[in-house]
C-alpha cells in the first residue's frame, strides 16, 4: 500500500479518534469525517475496563477475568500495553490521567455517590484505591449533585465520613447555568478569584487535611491550572465529581484531542457517510472520499446503525441491513462482529459486547487493537 | 380493625377514573357526602389510559347510534363546564379510495340524523394524497389528568374526601343493605361506613361486584395506542369508515397519539404492547400517512376498555359490543354499578349514577353538573425556578404542591418524565428531591419503578431515535450515575 494513500476513519468517538492517532503515529495520512459529536461529551471521559463481574459486584482486579478477556483474543500483555498506548496518547493530547500501580481497578465516585470500579481516569476526576474521608461543595443551582444523597450514599458505601457545604452562585449567578455556563466563568480571571475565595470561606472552619471534591464545573481550559492553584491555596488536593451530559470532563478530552489531531495534519470533514466499498466512501452531500476505510460509528447509540419499525438494522455507513433479536437487551451488542476485510470495523460499532455493563472504553480499546493486530498481519502477509 | 372513616351518612365511590370522580362531583353537588377511593392515584385506571379523544360522535354514526348522540351532546357540554381541559382541535375525517362512495353518504346522513355538522375540508399535509374526501367535524382533545385533577379539587373542595392507594378488598352487609366498606392501604385494612356504594371500577368493576357476589356482564378489550413526539398535525385525524384498528391521530400539546386496537383480554391490567400490535399499527398508519416511519416515537401503551355485554348480544368482536353504558343495581341494597362508555361520556353516565343514588338516597336535588363549571387549577409559578425536568418545563416548585407523592404519582400530576427523554436526565432529580423525604432506599426503590415503567413503554416502541434515547438512557443509568443494574439481570 503505498504511504500517500489516507485512511477515512469514520466516526469521531473516542474508537475514532484513538484509531486515528494510533495511524497518525505510524505515520499514515488521516482523514476523519463523522456526522456528529460521538460520545464524549456525554460522558466523562473515566475510562472503564471491566467494572462488574456476571453477578454485577465491583471488580476489583479487572485482569482476573480470563473468560471476558479472551472475547476479543488478547492477552494480559497486549491489553497493558494498549491501555498505555491509550494513556500516553491522551498525555500528548494534553490530559494527565491517573491508573493503579499494579493494574486494578481505581474506585471514583458517581454524581449520586456511588463508587464505580474505573481503569484509567483523568487527573481533575476524583479517584482513589481506598475510600477515604472528603468534603464535598457544591453550590446553588447544580441540580445534579444533591449534596445530602450524595453524603449518604458515601457513607453507605465506604463508612467513611463526607462532609458536605453548599454554597450559593457568584453575582451574576441565575438558576438556569448549565455546567458550561459555569465553566466559562471559572475559566475567566474573574471566575477563577471567585471560586478561590469562595473555597477559601467555605472550608474556614474545617481544619480536616482530606480531599475536597467539587461538582464538575472547574472550566474548560484551564481546569488544571485552576486545580493546582487551589491545591497551593487550600493545601489540600482539590478533585471533581462529573456531573452528567453535558459532561465537561468528556468534553474537555474531545476537543483536546480534536486540536491535537488537527495540529497534526488530520482533516475532519463534517458529512455523513451512505456507501463504503474497498476503495472509500460515499458523502451523503454528495462527495466521495477515496483511501482505506475504518467505520467507528458506533453502533445504535452512535448513530451506525439504524432501527427500524419493522425491525430491520440499518448499517447506516453501509447500507447494508444486518440482524438484531428483537430482544432490547440485545440492543447496545449491536454491531458487525465479521470484520470485512475491505474496511475496519471498530468501537461500539463492531459490537458483541454490552458496553452497559462493562465499560464502553475496554471494549473500544479491544477493537481497535484487533483491528491494528489484523492490520498487521495483513501488512506482513503482503510483505512476504 | 378501625372504623376510622365516615360515622355520618355517606356515599362511597369505587374508582377515581373519570367515571367515579365524575359521580362523586355530581353527588357532592347534589349535597350528598362522598368518599372516593383507588387502589392507585387519580387515573390509575383507562382514564389515565387512552387516546384523549373528546368524540364528536361521528366516529359511532355508522354502528352505534346510542353512543353518537351521547356524545354529540356531551361534547358541547364539556366545552362549557370543563373549558380549560377541553381543546378545540376540530377533527377530519378522510375516506381512503377504497371506502365505497355508498358508505360515505351513509355516514354523512348519519351524522346529519346524530346533528352532528360536518362540512367538507381541504387535504392535509403529509396525509396520502388518495385520501380526497375529507370532512370536518368538531372533535376535540381531553385533557385527560388535568380534569381528574380538577373534578378532584372540586371534590375535596365542597367536603368530599379522596383516599388514593386503598383497594377496596370487601363489602359487608347489614339487614341486606350495604353497611361497611373494608379496603387495605397503606396501613393495613380500614373500614369506611357505606350508606350506599357506587361500583365505577371501570375494568375492574367485575372484580368489586363479586365482593357482594353479583357477577357483571363485563367483556374487557385492550387497545395499543403510539406516541409520537410533536404535533404531526394540527386537528384530530379519523379515518373515515366503519371502526377498526389504527383510525385516529390526536394532537395531544406537543404530542400526537395513533391508536388504536381492540381485542378481547381477560386482565384489567394494561397489558404491555406486543411488536405485532405495534407493527399492524404502524401499517394501518403508513396507508394514511406514507412518512410515519420516520416520526419520532417516544414509546407505546395500552388500555383496557370496560364494555357492557347486553343480554343477547353474542358478538365475537369486542368491536361490534356497544360504546354506550349502563347502571345497575343489585340484591344488596344500595349498592350501584356502572359500566361501558366512554371518557367522553363520563358527565351523562355520572348524572345518571347520581340520579339513582340520590332517589335510594331519598335526596330530592337535581343533577348540576350539566351548568356548574369545574374549578380552575391552582396557578403554581414557574419564574426561576430551576427546571428539573426541561422536555416538560416542570420546576422544583411545581413538585411541592404535590409534595408526599411517589414518583410515579408525581409523574401523571406534573407531568415530569413524559417528553422525548422519558426520565433519563428529571428522573434522577426528582429522585433526589424526593429523598430528603422518605430517604434514600425509598426513594431509589420508587426510580426503580419509575425506571421500569418508562423502559417498557419506551422499549415497545424501540426504533429510530427512541431506540438512541434508550441506549443513552442505559449508559447514563449504569455507567455515569452507577445506578443498580441488578435488577434488569
Ligand atoms: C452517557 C454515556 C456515558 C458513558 N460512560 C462511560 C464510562 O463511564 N466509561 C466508559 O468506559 N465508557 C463510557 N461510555 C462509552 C460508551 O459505552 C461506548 O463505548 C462509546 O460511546 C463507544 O464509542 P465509539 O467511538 O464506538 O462510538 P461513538 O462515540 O458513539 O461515536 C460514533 C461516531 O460515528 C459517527 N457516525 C455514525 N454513523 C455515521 C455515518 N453513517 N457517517 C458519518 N459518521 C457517522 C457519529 O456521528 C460519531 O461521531 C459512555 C457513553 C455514554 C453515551
Ligand atoms: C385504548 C383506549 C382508548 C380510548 N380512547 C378514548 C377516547 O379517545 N375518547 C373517549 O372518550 N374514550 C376513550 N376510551 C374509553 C375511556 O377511556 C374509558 O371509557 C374511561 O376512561 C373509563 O373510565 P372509568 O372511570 O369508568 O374507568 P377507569 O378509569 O378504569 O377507573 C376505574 C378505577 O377504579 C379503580 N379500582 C378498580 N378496582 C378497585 C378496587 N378494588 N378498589 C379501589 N379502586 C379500584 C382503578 O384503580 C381505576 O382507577 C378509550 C379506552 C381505551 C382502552
Amino acid at each position: 500500500m503505498p504511504m500517500t494513500e489516507p485512511w477515512i476513519i469514520v466516526g469521531k468517538g473516542p474508537a475514532g479518534l484513538l484509531a486515528a492517532s494510533l495511524l497518525l503515529e505510524q505515520g499514515h495520512r488521516v482523514v476523519v469525517v463523522a456526522k456528529g459529536q460521538g460520545s464524549l461529551p456525554l460522558w466523562s471521559g473515566a475510562l472503564d475496563f471491566y467494572s462488574w463481574d456476571t453477578k454485577q459486584h465491583p471488580v476489583k482486579a479487572p485482569y482476573d477475568h480470563a473468560d471476558h478477556l479472551s472475547g476479543l483474543s488478547l492477552n494480559r500483555e497486549q491489553w497493558q500495553a494498549g491501555w498505555e498506548d491509550w494513556r500516553r496518547i491522551l498525555q500528548k493530547v494534553g490530559v494527565q490521567t491517573q491508573v493503579s500501580p499494579d493494574h486494578e481497578n481505581l474506585l471514583s465516585p458517581t454524581l449520586s455517590g456511588v463508587l464505580v470500579p474505573r481503569y484509567l481516569v483523568p487527573e481533575w476526576q476524583y479517584a482513589v484505591t481506598d475510600p477515604e474521608p472528603v468534603t464535598v461543595v457544591s453550590w446553588d443551582g447544580i441540580l445534579d449533585l444533591d449534596l445530602h444523597l450524595w453524603a449518604e450514599r458515601y457513607q453507605q458505601h465506604t463508612k467513611m465520613a463526607a462532609k458536605t457545604i453548599q454554597r450559593p452562585g457568584p453575582q451574576g449567578w441565575t438558576a438556569r447555568w448549565t455546567p458550561l455556563h459555569w465553566a466559562g466563568y471559572l475559566d475567566s480571571e474573574s471566575g477563577r478569584r471567585w471560586l478561590a475565595d469562595d473555597l477559601e470561606a467555605a472550608l474556614d472552619d474545617t481544619f480536616d487535611q482530606c480531599p475536597v471534591l467539587v461538582p464538575q464545573i472547574i472550566g474548560i481550559r484551564h481546569t488544571e491550572e485552576i486545580l493546582s492553584d487551589l491545591r497551593v491555596r487550600l493545601g489540600r488536593p482539590v478533585k471533581e465529581i462529573p456531573l452528567i451530559a453535558p459532561c465537561l470532563g468528556g468534553v474537555r478530552i474531545a476537543e483536546r484531542w480534536k486540536e491535537y489531531l488537527l495540529g497534526h495534519g488530520v482533516r475532519f470533514v463534517a458529512d455523513e457517510v451512505v456507501g463504503v466499498d474497498g476503495f472509500g466512501v460515499q458523502l451523503a452531500t454528495g462527495g466521495a472520499l477515496s483511501g482505506r476505510v475504518v467505520l467507528a460509528t458506533g453502533g445504535v447509540l452512535g448513530g451506525g446503525f439504524r432501527l427500524q419499525w419493522d425491525r430491520t438494522v440499518i448499517n447506516t455507513a453501509t447500507g447494508q441491513s444486518i440482524a438484531w433479536s428483537g430482544k432490547p437487551e440485545d440492543l447496545s451488542c449491536i454491531g458487525v462482529s465479521d470484520a470485512n476485510s475491505l474496511w475496519g470495523v471498530v468501537g461500539r460499532s463492531a459490537g458483541g459486547w454490552d458496553g452497559d455493563r462493562h465499560g464502553g472504553a475496554g471494549h473500544v480499546l479491544g477493537t481497535v487493537l484487533a483491528w491494528v493486530n489484523a492490520m498487521h498481519e495483513e501488512v506482513y502477509c503482503a510483505a512476504r | 380493625m378501625r372504623m376510622k372513616w365516615g360515622k355520618w351518612l355517606m356515599v362511597v365511590v369505587i374508582g377515581a377514573g373519570a367515571t367515579g370522580l365524575g359521580v362523586a362531583w355530581d353527588l357532592m353537588l347534589r349535597g350528598v357526602p362522598v368518599a372516593v377511593l383507588d387502589q392507585g392515584d387519580l387515573g390509575h385506571g383507562t382514564s389515565g389510559r387512552f387516546h384523549g379523544l373528546l368524540h364528536s360522535g361521528a366516529r359511532y354514526v355508522l354502528t352505534d347510534a346510542v353512543a353518537a348522540r351521547q356524545c354529540q351532546t356531551e361534547n358541547l357540554r364539556l366545552r362549557q363546564v370543563a373549558a380549560p381541559y377541553i381543546e378545540s382541535t376540530g377533527g377530519l375525517f378522510a375516506a381512503s379510495p377504497d371506502v365505497s362512495e355508498n358508505l360515505v353518504q351513509n355516514w354523512l346522513r348519519g351524522c346529519h340524523d346524530a346533528k352532528i355538522p360536518v362540512a367538507p375540508a381541504s387535504p392535509v399535509q403529509g396525509m396520502n394524497a388518495q385520501w380526497k374526501r375529507i370532512y370536518e367535524v368538531n372533535d376535540g382533545v381531553i385533557n385527560g389528568y388535568q380534569l381528574l385533577q380538577a373534578l378532584a379539587r372540586g371534590i375535596r373542595q365542597g367536603g368530599g374526601q379522596i383516599l388514593t392507594h386503598r383497594r377496596v378488598v370487601g363489602a359487608r352487609p347489614m339487614k341486606g343493605k350495604i353497611h361497611t366498606i373494608v379496603m387495605e392501604g397503606p396501613d393495613g385494612l380500614e373500614e369506611m361506613r357505606a350508606d350506599a356504594v357506587v361500583n365505577a371500577a371501570g375494568p375492574w368493576a367485575g372484580h368489586v361486584a363479586s365482593l357482594w357476589s353479583d357477577p357483571l356482564p363485563l367483556t374487557l378489550s385492550r387497545g395499543i395506542m403510539l406516541l409520537f413526539s410533536h404535533r404531526q398535525t394540527p386537528k384530530v385525524i379519523n379515518r373515515l369508515d366503519v371502526p377498526g384498528d389504527g383510525d385516529i391521530l390526536v394532537p395531544h400539546h406537543h404530542i400526537s397519539i395513533w391508536g388504536t386496537t381492540d381485542t378481547e383480554t381477560d386482565s384489567p391490567k394494561a397489558p404491555t404492547p406486543s411488536h405485532a400490535e405495534v407493527a399492524h399499527l404502524m401499517e394501518r398508519g403508513l396507508a394514511m400517512f406514507p412518512d410515519m416511519g420516520e416520526w419520532r416515537v417516544l414509546r407505546s401503551f395500552s388500555g383496557v376498555r370496560p364494555l357492557y355485554r347486553a343480554p343477547g348480544n353474542l358478538a365475537r368482536e369486542t368491536r361490534h359490543i356497544s360504546r354506550d353504558f349502563v347502571v345497575l343495581d343489585h340484591p344488596l341494597k344500595g349498592a350501584f354499578s356502572v359500566i361501558g362508555g366512554k371518557w367522553t361520556t363520563y358527565r351523562l353516565m355520572a348524572e345518571q349514577v347520581a340520579d339513582r343514588v340520590a332517589a335510594y338516597l331519598h335526596y330530592a336535588t337535581p343533577c348540576q353538573t350539566g351548568a356548574v363549571p369545574l374549578p380552575l387549577a391552582n396557578a403554581v409559578g414557574v419564574g426561576a425556578d430551576p427546571l428539573l425536568c426541561e422536555c416538560e418545563s416542570v420546576s422544583k416548585s411545581q413538585l411541592r404542591a404535590f409534595e408526599g407523592l411517589s414518583l410515579s404519582d408525581l409523574r401523571t400530576r406534573t407531568w415530569f418524565g413524559m417528553g422525548p427523554c422519558q426520565g433519563t436526565f428529571c428522573g434522577h432529580r426528582v429522585m433526589q428531591w424526593r429523598s430528603h423525604q422518605i430517604g434514600e432506599e425509598a426513594a431509589s426503590k420508587e426510580l426503580a419503578a419509575f425506571r421500569e415503567e418508562r423502559e417498557r413503554g419506551m422499549c415497545a416502541a424501540l426504533w429510530g431515535d427512541n431506540a438512541v434515547e434508550w441506549l443513552l438512557q442505559r449508559n447514563i443509568r449504569f455507567q455515569s450515575l452507577g445506578e443498580s443494574q441488578r435488577a434488569d439481570d
